[in-house]
């Protein structure tokens, strides 16, 4: 490794310089996990532990009770599969649908092509709150509200947009004359995208994939109007039905903020995993368009 | 029979007329190098025979069919790229035999013809190797390894080694002309390489701006360019070219300078001309025209000299070793037989010498 | 041989259109169509539980006289503003440590870069839920807690109409400094280091290379990064819902909150559709600066 930016200077200064730096880290490493833990803390908390004074940041005992029984005895369950399947079927539609769309900007010159990107990258930017109120009254008529083939439907189409011009960046850095290579070796074009063009974009699937499973797990407006059905909720709205009630008071906070937890913990998890993919398309400029 | 026939081929995009049309003759088994300036449209016209780029107008058969509506899979050819356009995700072994792959060739069947190919090239040792882990050279032989594999009715190469250093070049220069006189399939080669062109062809397309200057032998387009164009393209270090007229049996330039000229000057005089000499047919003699050394390129082989004849720049090889220094002053004369004459006007070539 | 069938099924393939048919039916159905729909409802008085309605400007007479609707523009507006002057300040500054701290050679940059960059993985609901919690009055509340043992009385984070727009943007920046860090990041990447030795040689200190090198050739980035914060600003749902439901006192009611009470709680389709066209107009609007700024992005590239 080089360090060509590194201020010549004298050891001491470099020494004060990197100590600064390493207290911004802290304090930004602090300031993002700081919530993330203190609900944490306060999931493992027994319920009567929340009305003790003075509150105390870590709880008496680590216990798991509250989320043993967030797990068992609600729906929380069935909240996390139907985010899972809304999320995996969403996804999975919206790459399939993309990666042709994404082929044909990239690869093929046609007259509409500008035009039709500039509408893609304006519908990225409408409010999901515009559409979702006439989809409503459609999906009222057809029956298909507290569907979940309905609501896949609209997370898929949400997703195009970005996911095209995503994939359309990473399809355009694969050298055309490999597809051209492919189709003098006898591919169609059907073929040169699965064979040589979808393995090679396989940092831009993986990113993809990632980005459009953190948004249909984050999915809201969506669901929160075509789905009312406590079953059929995700997990994103789901979280709401453990805020107290009036009735009920501080007593459930634990349940919620184990609610909590386990609902970003799927998207985390992913996120952890993957992220080597996500920096590199943010940082690749394929958001920037 | 694999003969290719271009008739009347336009390319245009939108109102940009790039070929405004072609027509070419290539007839089995032949070596034929399309050269030209950059730009010129040796690309698109060498992408229209594969089928990467519809054509806008004319025909293009192969092999007696005409193609231009086929796929580029449907047309028997097989292409070579600058960049090779090896697939990054397979191996050698599997590179080759991609074609073979999508036209269902029984597996056994394949590894038999790519183990062949891989022979002929020297490929044996790197069948499982991917193309990241190859030299420039083994990638070049890959790709041709990959066109060969197929047997195809027609060879295309688009300057399969302008991405090669100097050396690699000439070594490779001489695999493909061997290749070729061994497989003996019809080859239509693009470069911008004169010397490429005039090592490996049996026949020279000069192009300029999409328009065939002139077609023939390799020695035949350096003895009788047909322009201009032609004369200052091929040959290196190229035509010395000095404008002028004819006066009295002589060649008088702009500078006033007197050249010799070759007999038949009849009909001549008057209009102004372009006296073009190469420079291997300058040779040091007493009866020669004097001019003044401005710079001397020895090459151990020969030796390069820039001098100046008035205000015109006058390159000259000479086989032998010099002594000359700048601002010398020396006389040299043009082999008779070797000197072309020109219209300054339309460029084209007036006497055949 | 090639039968003409696999002719003209590679020739199918060879049109545009046959890649494009798949995304464009569903954004045709389900995107074009709606969006349509919902400029039309806006003239109309629909609602939504009677099925018959007339043609009327009345619903835009009376979003628009109505004061809330103002009200609300406002609260957007401030919230999306002040999210983005956070998030671009402090996104900036943590974008120049790591990239500091890369060139030399700091230890935990990835662990850095990962926690900040995992807040904005969380569902935005989730997100509100947190800093609910966190930020709470009730005896759970331990940021309050502290703030009561440090200064005698505890703040209203959630509670009191001027503070509650502060808390929402606090929560939405947490959870979003980290995208605009990555964009600057990579924008910093681009910066040829030949212009900070020049610039070093010309005797330039570090600030002066941050104000004449780093933010003049990082414009282009910045600018998108505004404006791409601003619609995600404008569009917030989740996180206030789940935060303050636009409340105290409406005081966090941003646009979607309006567009959504007006439709499902009143009933009222086409105020709603009226309010959804405005909100329409403002991201649009937002989208033709992007689309400007992009092109002379691209002129100066
Ligand atoms: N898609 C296109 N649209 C418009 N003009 C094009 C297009 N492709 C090529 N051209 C133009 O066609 C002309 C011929 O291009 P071509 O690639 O055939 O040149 P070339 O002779 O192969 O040059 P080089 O030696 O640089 O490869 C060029 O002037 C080029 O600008
Ligand atoms: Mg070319």
């Amino acid at each position: 490794m080089t360090h060509a930016n590194v201020e010549i200077g004298s050891a001491g200064g470099r020494r004060l310089a990197n100590t600064g730096l390493y207290a911004i880290y802290a304090v930004a490493v602090l300031f993002t996990l700081f919530p993330i833990l203190a609900v944490v803390m306060l999931s493992m908390k027994q319920p009567s532990e929340v009305f003790s004074w003075p509150p105390t940041f870590l709880p008496a005992t680590l216990n798991l009770d509250t989320y043993i029984y967030v797990l068992t005895e609600t729906t929380i369950g069935r909240m996390l599969w139907n985010s899972v399947f809304l999320t995996a079927c969403s996804t999975a539609g919206c790459i399939a649908i993309s990666a042709p769309a994404a082929y044909a900007f990239s690869r093929l010159k046609f007259r509409a092509q500008k035009p039709l990107l500039l509408i893609l990258l304006v519908y990225q930017m409408i409010s999901s709150m515009v559409i979702a109120l006439p989809l409503y009254r459609y999906f009222e008529a057809l029956g298909l509200l507290d569907s979940h083939m309905g609501v896949i439907l609209v997370y898929i189409t949400v997703e195009i947009p970005f996911t095209v011009w995503l994939l359309k960046g990473f399809f355009d850095a694969i050298p055309p004359s490999l597809d051209e290579a492919a189709r003098i070796d006898g591919a169609s074009r059907l073929q040169v995208l699965r064979i040589v063009i979808l393995p090679l974009a396989k940092p831009g699937l993986a990113a993809a994939l990632i980005f459009n499973v953190i948004a249909g797990w984050s999915q809201f407006i969506i669901p929160f109007i075509l789905i009312q059905r406590a079953e059929m909720l995700p997990i994103s709205i789901g979280v709401l039905n453990f805020a107290p009630g009036q009735t009920e008071g501080e007593i459930t906070i634990p349940y919620l903020a184990a609610a909590s937890i386990i609902a970003m913990l799927p998207a985390l998890t992913m996120f952890v995993l993957l992220q080597r993919y996500i920096v590199q398309a943010l940082t690749g400029g394929a958001v920037k368009g | 029979m694999s003969q290719v026939t271009i008739a009347n081929v336009r390319k245009t995009y939108g109102s940009a007329t790039i070929i405004p049309d072609v027509s070419l003759d290539i007839s089995d088994g032949e070596f034929v190098i399309l050269v030209g300036p950059s730009g010129c449209g040796k690309s698109t016209l060498l992408r229209m025979i594969a089928g990467l780029e519809a054509i806008s107008g004319g025909d293009i058969a192969i092999g007696g069919r005409v193609v231009n509506n086929l796929q580029p899979k449907e047309r028997d050819i097989a292409m070579v790229f600058q960049n090779y356009a090896l697939y990054p995700h397979m191996t050698v072994a599997d590179n080759m035999g991609f074609s073979l792959r999508l036209s269902k060739v029984p597996k056994a069947q394949i590894a038999e013809d790519v183990a062949k190919a891989a022979k002929i090239l020297g490929l044996t040792a790197l069948l499982d190797r991917y193309p990241g882990q190859l030299s420039g050279g083994q990638r070049q032989r890959v790709a041709m390894g990959r066109a060969i594999v197929r047997n195809p009715q027609v060879f295309l190469f688009d300057e399969p080694l302008s991405n090669l250093d100097a050396k690699l070049r000439v070594q490779m220069r001489a695999e493909i002309k061997e290749l070729h006189q061994k497989l003996k399939t019809t080859t239509i080669y693009v470069t911008h390489d004169q010397i490429e062109a005039m090592t490996m062809a049996d026949k020279i397309v000069v192009m300029r701006s999409g328009v065939i200057e002139q077609i023939g032998a390799p020695l035949e387009l350096y003895d009788h360019p047909r322009n201009l164009f032609v004369a200052s393209f091929i040959g290196s270090p190229s035509m010395n070219l000095i404008h002028g007229r004819v006066e009295g049996g002589h060649f008088v330039s702009d500078g006033g300078h007197r050249l010799p000229l070759p007999r038949a000057t009849a009909g001549l005089e008057g209009r102004p001309l372009v006296y073009g000499v190469r420079p291997e047919h300058l040779a040091l003699a007493d009866d020669g025209f004097e001019v003044e050394i401005a710079v001397v390129e020895p090459t151990g082989s020969e030796s390069h000299v820039l001098a100046r004849l008035g205000d015109n720049d006058l390159t000259c090889v000479f086989r032998e070793r010099i002594t000359l220094r700048s601002g010398d002053r020396v006389r040299v004369r043009p082999e008779p037989d070797n000197i072309h004459i020109f219209d300054a006007q339309s460029g084209d070539r007036v006497i055949q010498v | 041989m090639t039968s003409t069938s696999s002719s003209a099924w590679a020739r199918v393939q060879d049109s545009p259109w046959f890649w494009l048919l798949p995304a464009g039916l569903f954004l045709l159905v389900f995107y074009t169509w709606p969006l349509l729909d919902v400029v039309r409802l806006s003239f109309t008085n629909a609602s939504l539980v009677a099925p018959d309605y007339d043609y009327t400007f009345d619903s835009y007479r009376r979003v628009l006289r109505d004061p809330s609707t103002l009200r609300t523009l406002k609260v957007t507006f401030l919230f999306a503003g002040g999210s983005v002057i956070l998030k671009l300040v402090l996104g900036m500054a943590l974008a120049l440590a790591i990239d500091a701290g890369v060139k030399r050679g700091l230890h935990g940059i990835v662990l850095v870069r990962t926690s900040v960059l995992a807040a904005w993985v969380i569902p935005g609901v989730v997100v509100g839920v947190l800093w609910k919690i966190l930020l709470s009055t009730s005896s759970h509340g331990l940021l309050n807690y502290w703030i009561q043992a440090a200064f005698g009385n505890s703040v209203g984070f959630l509670t009191d109409p001027d503070i509650a727009l502060s808390t929402a943007i606090l929560a939405n920046v947490w959870r979003g400094v980290a995208f605009t860090m990555i964009l600057l990041y990579a924008g910093l990447q681009r910066i040829p280091p030949e212009l900070y030795e020049a610039a070093r040689v010309d005797g330039a200190g570090a600030i002066a290379r941050f104000r004449f090198v780093t933010l003049p050739t990082l414009a282009p980035v910045i600018f998108i990064a505004l404006v791409l914060i601003t619609i995600g600003g404008i569009n917030t749902f989740d996180l206030i819902m789940a935060l303050t439901e636009g409340g105290p006192a409406r005081a966090t009611e941003v646009v979607g909150l309006r567009v959504y009470q007006q439709v499902f709680q009143f009933m009222n389709l086409g105020r709603g559709a009226a309010l959804a066209v405005l909100l329409l107009a403002v991201n649009l609007l937002m989208t033709l600066i992007y689309l400007r700024l992009l092109r002379i992005n691209r002129k100066t590239d």
